[in-house]
């Protein structure tokens, strides 16, 4: 069973221009999210009615991880929430990565997509795996980068760090083994222009598809992506996708 | 312990709280709260065939409100009692718990053809939406004329055997004369009220919010218009009506109560909080118990010293 349980917070600081982390203390009977899931964070204000959903970026027991961007009043307000203020989240909702198969995995984030592959990389570390590599790309300041259990490509469009250029040039001037797997989350340019590479070399890619949410859990169906089997709610079916069945025509 | 249980249509509801149309379904709602403990529950719109929905972004946030421009997204009449009526049917167990089937149409044809297949399903209650104020065509073109509203009206009351409630939009000049239409065509009941119309614009981006520009209004900013509404229509019909619009607390349900309603519709509270239609149940008896209210009826009687 699903439900909203009130956190406290134990951590809130901008650890980039406009990006700051929650450390969330929770209940013990928290389920541990899967990597790629979100919660729904509820404001302290009674006049924001909608729940913000946010990527789980890290999770050790009873204590949750966030990494949120300030986009609009809501964020700008959990932003600045003081340690020790309760906050209601939902138990981790959506689907999430799957992390099944056999292969390399190579996870790819542009800009705060890469929030959830954190998680995502640490489980696969977890799992053992040693053929895991990370490509993160930013348009200057990173995020998170040395957080990684990994080997970690970084590109920087402004040529910053790393790589100048986008995460997909990055890709492009890189050995990437046949049978990779590709997993990747961040803007749908981004995902889109992956799309086409993963396709063009015949590689498998799960995508973490972003759109603004009502309810996050599937009951007022706002959010939608198109794909080849019609509209799929991004907060109940999603966020994580097959690439190959979304249609990016917009 | 207050006794809670209504008649509505003939039909014996555990308790007047019911899930609005739109805000609710089987799996998503079920991962959070029982929904059996309800009066009743309604599916979203389902027309004949599957529509698509508006683009999105298709929902966006306002003070104390929410727009929403989603568009009557469904999968189908086939597709409904295929897939979420089961889902739905399962979920109400044993409970008693009614299903009301919300209908959606371009056409009176296609109201009438989605109406004769949802009247034959596995459902108690029907509920025309002639209202949607976010499509181009059906919706709330034939909610907004007297005429229009009780043709259809009459049109899907000759093929159904059910219940019918036609849901009625904010949007009119006066609704005092749809709902007469409405109840002289041979409604059973009116579900009241519908979105308001309106719009925003991201003033740092110079565009729309809503990729549809034009959405309805619901959440607790549209409380007092619903609740001037259902006051003024039910001085004016008979048949009962489903209070609907804003409602976040069982005060609020006593209010709908209190003005005419004879069961209430949670909706954009289950957006803010996925268990507020069961919250507001246990709070509209909290309430009765301690304003000593015996019975739904008791709260009804308020109206007439209104």
């Amino acid at each position: 069973m699903n439900k909203i349980v009130t956190a406290e917070i134990a951590e809130n600081s901008e650890i980039a221009k406009e990006m700051f982390r929650l450390r969330l203390k929770l209940p013990g009977d928290y389920p541990r999210p899967k990597p790629g899931q979100f919660v729904n964070l509820y404001l302290n204000d009674a006049s924001l009615l909608l729940p913000r959903p946010i990527s789980v970026c890290d999770y050790e027991q009873g204590l949750l991880t966030l990494v949120c961007a300030v986009v609009g009043k809501g964020t700008e307000m959990i932003s600045g929430y003081g340690v020790g203020t309760k906050i209601r989240v939902s138990t981790p909702l959506g689907n999430g990565f799957s992390t099944g198969g056999s292969g390399h995995y190579l996870l790819v984030g542009g800009s705060f997509g890469v929030v959830p592959l954190l998680l995502l990389a640490k489980e696969l570390a977890a799992q053992g795996r040693t053929d895991v590599r990370a490509f993160l790309g930013f348009y200057d300041e990173t995020l998170i980068v040395e957080e990684f259990p990994c080997v970690v490509e970084v590109a920087t469009d402004v040529g910053s760090c790393g790589f100048k250029g986008n995460v997909v040039e990055l890709l492009e001037c890189s050995e990437i083994p046949v049978g990779t797997q590709i997993l990747a989350c961040g803007s749908k340019p981004m995902l889109c222009a992956l799309s086409k590479f993963a396709a063009e070399r015949g590689l498998y890619l799960q995508v973490s598809m972003e759109e603004r949410m009502g309810c996050g859990y599937g009951a007022c169906v706002g959010c939608v992506c198109k794909t080849t089997k019609g509209n799929r709610k991004v907060c109940d079916d999603g966020p994580v996708f097959d690439a190959s069945e979304v249609i990016w025509d917009e | 312990m207050s006794n809670l249980q209504i008649d509505f249509c003939g039909q014996q509801l555990q308790n007047p709280i019911i899930t609005a149309s739109g805000t609710f379904s089987a799996r998503g709602s079920g991962s959070f709260y029982d929904f059996s403990r309800l009066g009743a529950v309604t599916s979203k719109g389902v027309a004949i065939d599957p529509w698509p929905g508006n683009p999105t972004p298709r929902v966006a946030e306002t003070r104390s409100g929410m727009l929403n421009s989603i568009g009557l997204e469904n999968p189908g009449a086939v597709r409904f009692i295929a897939e979420e009526l089961p889902v739905i049917k399962n979920g109400i167990g044993g409970s008693g718990t009614k299903i009301i089937a919300n209908l959606a149409g371009r056409t009176i044809e296609q109201y009438v053809e989605v109406a004769r297949l949802l009247d034959a399903a596995d459902v108690d209650m029907l509920e025309l939406n002639i209202s949607c104020p976010n499509v181009k065509e059906g919706g709330v073109a034939f909610g907004t004329s007297p005429q229009v509203a009780a043709k259809v009206t009459e049109e899907v009351r000759r093929v159904v055997a059910k219940p019918l409630i036609v849901k009625l939009s904010p949007n009119v000049t006066d609704i005092c004369e749809i709902a007469k239409a409405v109840e002289a065509a041979g409604a059973d009941a009116i579900s009241m009220i519908n979105t308001l119309t309106g719009m925003r614009i991201d003033v740092k981006n110079r565009r729309h919010i809503l990729a549809n520009k034009v959405g309805g209004l619901s959440g607790p900013a549209v409380l007092p218009v619903a609740i001037r509404m259902v006051y003024q229509v039910s001085g004016a019909v008979k048949i009962p009506i489903l209070g609907m619009g804003g409602v976040m607390t069982g005060e609020d349900a006593a209010e709908f109560l209190m003005v005419g309603a004879s069961a209430v519709a949670v909706g954009t509270a289950a957006l803010v909080d996925p268990t507020a239609p069961v919250r507001i149940l246990d709070e509209l008896s909290d309430f009765m118990d301690k304003h000593g209210f015996a019975d739904i009826q008791a709260i009804k009687e308020v109206r007439h010293g209104l």
